[in-house]
């Protein structure tokens, strides 16, 4: 862990009102797919019926509540998401250079009422973005930025399939609040490490071969992270997945030599994969539903196309 | 253990593995497109990782577990052997 120990304090996601939920049998594809699908354990998906930034103040917004931390006490705001166009507000109808600089982690710090100077943009990470931004996080807190506010916005384009590598892709928004003095009922960043490899970055034209590269990167990583830790599995209560496919979990788990029932899948039937907020949706809804002793431990995981891997471990703060 | 030896039996667990997979494993040689022609698949591929890391001791480094170096028996023979 190369960043600063910080201490996760809010977790906050879209409401249901934010998004319109679809069955995954409404999804043009054949029958057989849409079989393997639900085999896979997808039962729906959800679409933003509003404006992408519109939702993400409002999560921005919750989250700061949540975390009790007032907007001028952030010190920095880190915008994640897989896809450009989260990054550019651009409501000018006619596309002039300067429509190209409207920021929208410019547009979330104004709207917030943040006086915050350090602002970051997080892109190309694929579905590891809000990970990442954790990571980052990690890394820049220290005596004059202890509060950062981390924002993931993803909305898939409307031509664009959500049917990819088994897996259904919802829109998706979430922030986080991340501070370096100790909160209560908070989740504390133990340690972060990720394996970047960009052989694949032309993902459609290597799309088979990194599907195989995929669970021998992932078990290794799992393994350097648990042994970096030194923890092993039985210190940890739940991985905290990304919601790619219970097939794919059954693979991974059989062949880490760890029951299946270690996997926290609670949220892929109804939120499928939300690109980077998977293993944060898992942990929330852990958290929620469970009596958490202080100190259990849990590790996040997550790929994103590019090709990148990352895992880390997080610890229940309840004092 | 010579080197020709050990390329043999990555070769034999290679054919083994694909049993489920081709017809004919015995097609396969030294050179055959392992993942080209499917002969592999991404599960298959952690069974090859773990024969050659535990029966042969093969070290990988998490940087050379991408598929472009298991491509064939002749480049996994070439990245994990010193001298093929």
């Amino acid at each position: 862990m190369q960043g600063r120990k910080i201490y996760i304090s809010s977790i906050e996601f879209e409401d249901s009102s934010d998004k319109q939920w679809k069955d995954v049998s409404e999804l043009e594809l054949e029958a057989t797919e849409i079989a393997r699908i639900k085999e896979s354990g997808f039962s729906q998906y959800s679409v933003f019926n509003k404006d992408k930034f519109e939702v993400v103040l409002n999560v921005a917004s919750k989250a700061l509540d949540t975390a009790q931390i007032r907007a001028n006490e952030i010190d920095a705001i880190i915008v994640a998401s897989a896809f450009g166009s989260s990054h550019v507000v651009n409501t000018s109808e006619q596309k002039t250079i300067e429509s190209y600089f409207q920021y929208s982690a410019m547009m979330i710090r104004e709207q917030l009422g943040l006086s915050c100077k350090h602002v970051y943009g997080l892109s190309q990470l694929g579905c590891i973005s809000l990970h990442a931004s954790l990571d980052l996080a990690s890394r820049i807190s220290g005596d004059d930025i202890r509060n950062v506010l981390c924002i993931s916005v993803d909305q898939i384009p409307d031509n664009v399939s959500r049917y990819v590598l088994h897996s259904i892709v919802s829109d998706s928004c979430g922030a986080l609040v991340t501070s370096t003095q100790k909160r209560p009922r908070s989740l504390i960043l133990k340690s972060y490490d990720q394996i970047s490899n960009s052989y694949y970055w032309d993902t459609s034209k290597y799309i088979n071969k990194l599907e195989a590269s995929y669970y021998p990167t992932s078990r290794r990583l799992i393994k350097n992270v648990l042994a970096n830790s030194n923890l092993d599995m039985s210190d940890i209560r739940y991985i905290m997945p990304n919601n790619v496919s219970q097939e794919s979990w059954q693979i991974l788990a059989d062949s880490l030599g760890i029951d299946f029932s270690k996997i926290y899948l609670k949220t892929l039937s109804e939120q499928a994969h939300t690109v980077s907020l998977d293993s944060f949706l898992n942990i929330k809804n852990y958290i929620t539903n469970h009596d958490v002793p202080n100190g259990e431990k849990f590790m996040f995981f997550g790929f994103g196309f590019g090709a990148f891997w990352c895992a880390g471990i997080m610890e229940y703060c309840n004092e | 253990m010579n080197n020709l030896s050990i390329k043999n039996q990555i070769l034999e667990k290679v054919r083994s593995l694909a049993t489920n997979q081709i017809s004919d494993p015995n097609k396969i040689t030294f050179e055959t497109r392992i993942f080209e022609e499917k002969t592999l698949n991404s599960v298959t591929l952690l069974e090859l990782i773990d024969f050659l890391e535990l029966e042969l001791g093969f070290h990988i480094n998490e940087d050379k577990l991408s598929v472009e170096y298991f491509e064939s028996v002749n480049e996994i023979a070439d990245t994990f052997l010193e001298v093929v």
